[in-house]
């Protein structure tokens, strides 16, 4: 199972840099993505650029228990 | 939580902006000396680096039994692959992946922590939680209202300021794509915070103290989530988390080493050998690619102490050097070079003095964080208002014909006064 999972996302992560490998062959392109990266890819770009593994180890486990449930007042 | 909208809303000059310089042209088109600024800021970058992969060595150490050095190399190669090859494009691409992994891997965790004997259900849970301190189910718990606010608004906020989320917005398609975008990145970051709070106040079940660390003899709170995690999750449950904790981190790492090779190779770089080709630009940007995942994984290993205390500060100095000038560059046509650079040095400052000189209690940091990122939101206007103006022809180059005469009147009437 363990040996499934992992092989599974290294390899769908490698793919990803070899299929946009022929479509990197300029600033505007490798940077930027020639700039027509579509909404859904922006989003999850966005959302886990934000989010590094400190907020499931690190903040969860120190803030949370320091805050309670108040961050919940704020979302 | 910040959607990444509001700072693109109703404008189109950003793009024109980018066409002349890279993604640090906020303060760098105003300051009109390209290139120092991404460069000197470099080194609070290194700590973000770090940050990056930071919270990632106990749950392999210590959960899933892997020498930690060996599991940090093999995760920089991984990522050093897809960026290096992909560039943003297979990091966006890759990104849909890891953040689809760590949506299932919270709805995991909640499943079993919720359902485990300590919790027994969440209606069980709050109860539990109430009866050992009221306070920690209210919506203000007992630290108070000073640091909540401070800390969000160094995480909402602070995403305007950070060049590798300010990035994103530089590479989006167009305009009608930001509002779906901004819909999907705020229900993904209500359930990824969701989760991680969520499952943070749980823990109150599980431990009565932070748990003691066995290699140091010291309370360490990043052991809670990962002991959670071995002692309530199935061995697939447990796989799946690794591989949360790969993406969350890995996902982070990229997108800054992305922007920190382009503060070199497009700032530095081209600004000192203006000559290069676009071929050779390209490779530039690939080397310092992996020699920034190199660099941040020699770090994290190394873990100097001055790295690990800067960690603390570096979201907010970051955010704070760079939010006013990318907001008044972008959409204030009367920010001048002066406002811009003494903006942002504030920004820089006020985490440092807080940090060294005045030596604050840590649980104070995140109000210095936010201190300086709304502080510089006052000086940059007030310092424009009495330096120089930029020339007419630069601001009608970045911000379109018929702003030029706009920004005129409104010297005048600066001038009169």
């Amino acid at each position: 199972m363990k040996g499934i999972f992992l092989t599974l996302f290294v390899g769908l992560l490698l793919f990803c840099g070899l299929y946009c490998m022929r479509r990197a062959k300029t600033v505007n392109e490798f940077f930027l993505g020639g700039r027509t990266v579509g909404p859904w890819l922006s989003a999850f770009a966005f959302g886990t650029t934000y989010f590094s593994a400190v907020i499931f180890i690190g903040y969860a486990g120190k803030w949370a228990l320091a805050l309670g449930f108040q961050p919940f007042g704020l979302l | 939580m910040a959607g990444p909208g509001q700072a693109h809303q109703g404008n189109d000059h950003q793009t024109k902006c980018y066409d002349h310089a890279s993604i640090f042209s906020g303060p760098v088109s105003i300051s009109g000396s390209k290139g120092v600024c991404g460069h000197g800021y470099l080194y609070f970058y290194d700590t973000l680096l770090c940050l990056g992969i930071h919270g990632t060595e106990l749950p392999i150490e210590r959960v899933f039994d892997i020498p930690y050095t060996y599991a940090a190399i093999a995760m920089g190669l991984l990522t050093a692959m897809y960026l290096v090859t992909g560039g943003y494009r297979a990091v966006a691409i890759t990104d849909v992946v890891q953040g689809t992994v760590m949506i299932f891997g919270v709805g995991v965790l909640l499943y079993y922590i919720v359902g485990s004997p300590q919790v027994g259900g969440l209606a069980s849970g709050f109860a539990k939680l109430a009866a050992i301190d009221h306070k920690l189910v209210e919506p203000v718990g007992p630290p108070g209202w000073l640091p909540l606010a401070s800390l969000v608004i160094l995480t909402s906020l602070g995403t305007w300021g950070l060049p590798q989320m300010v990035q994103k917005f530089y590479a989006i398609k167009d305009e009608a794509s930001i509002k779906p975008a901004t819909i999907v990145a705020t229900v993904f970051a209500l359930v990824i915070t969701t989760g991680a709070y969520f499952t943070g106040s749980l823990t109150r079940l599980f431990f009565d103290k932070v748990p003691v660390d066995p290699a140091t003899g010291s309370p360490n709170p990043d052991l809670i989530i990962p002991q959670i995690m071995m002692n309530n999750l199935p061995e697939w449950g447990v796989t799946l988390l690794l591989l949360l904790v790969l993406s969350a981190s890995m996902s982070t790492l990229a997108s800054l080493v992305l922007v920190s090779s382009s503060a070199v190779s497009m700032d530095l770089l081209q600004s000192l050998f203006p000559k290069l080709t676009e071929r050779q630009k390209v490779a530039h940007m690939r080397i310092l690619c992996a020699l920034f995942i190199a660099l941040s994984v020699a770090l994290t290993m190394a873990k100097p102490a001055i790295i690990l205390s800067l960690m603390a500060i570096s979201w907010g100095t970051v955010a704070g050097a760079f939010l006013a000038p990318y907001l008044f560059g972008l959409f204030w046509p009367g920010a001048t070079a002066k406002g811009a650079w003494i903006a942002s040095l504030t920004g820089l400052s006020i985490p440092l003095i807080a940090a060294y000189f005045i030596k604050l209690d840590p649980g104070m940091l995140p109000t210095a964080g936010s201190a300086a990122m709304l502080v510089p939101l006052l000086v940059l206007p007030v310092i424009s208002m009495v330096t120089e103006k930029l020339p007419g022809k630069h601001l009608e180059q970045i911000f379109g014909i018929g702003t030029t005469s706009k920004i005129l009147v409104k010297n005048k009437k600066v001038e009169q006064v």
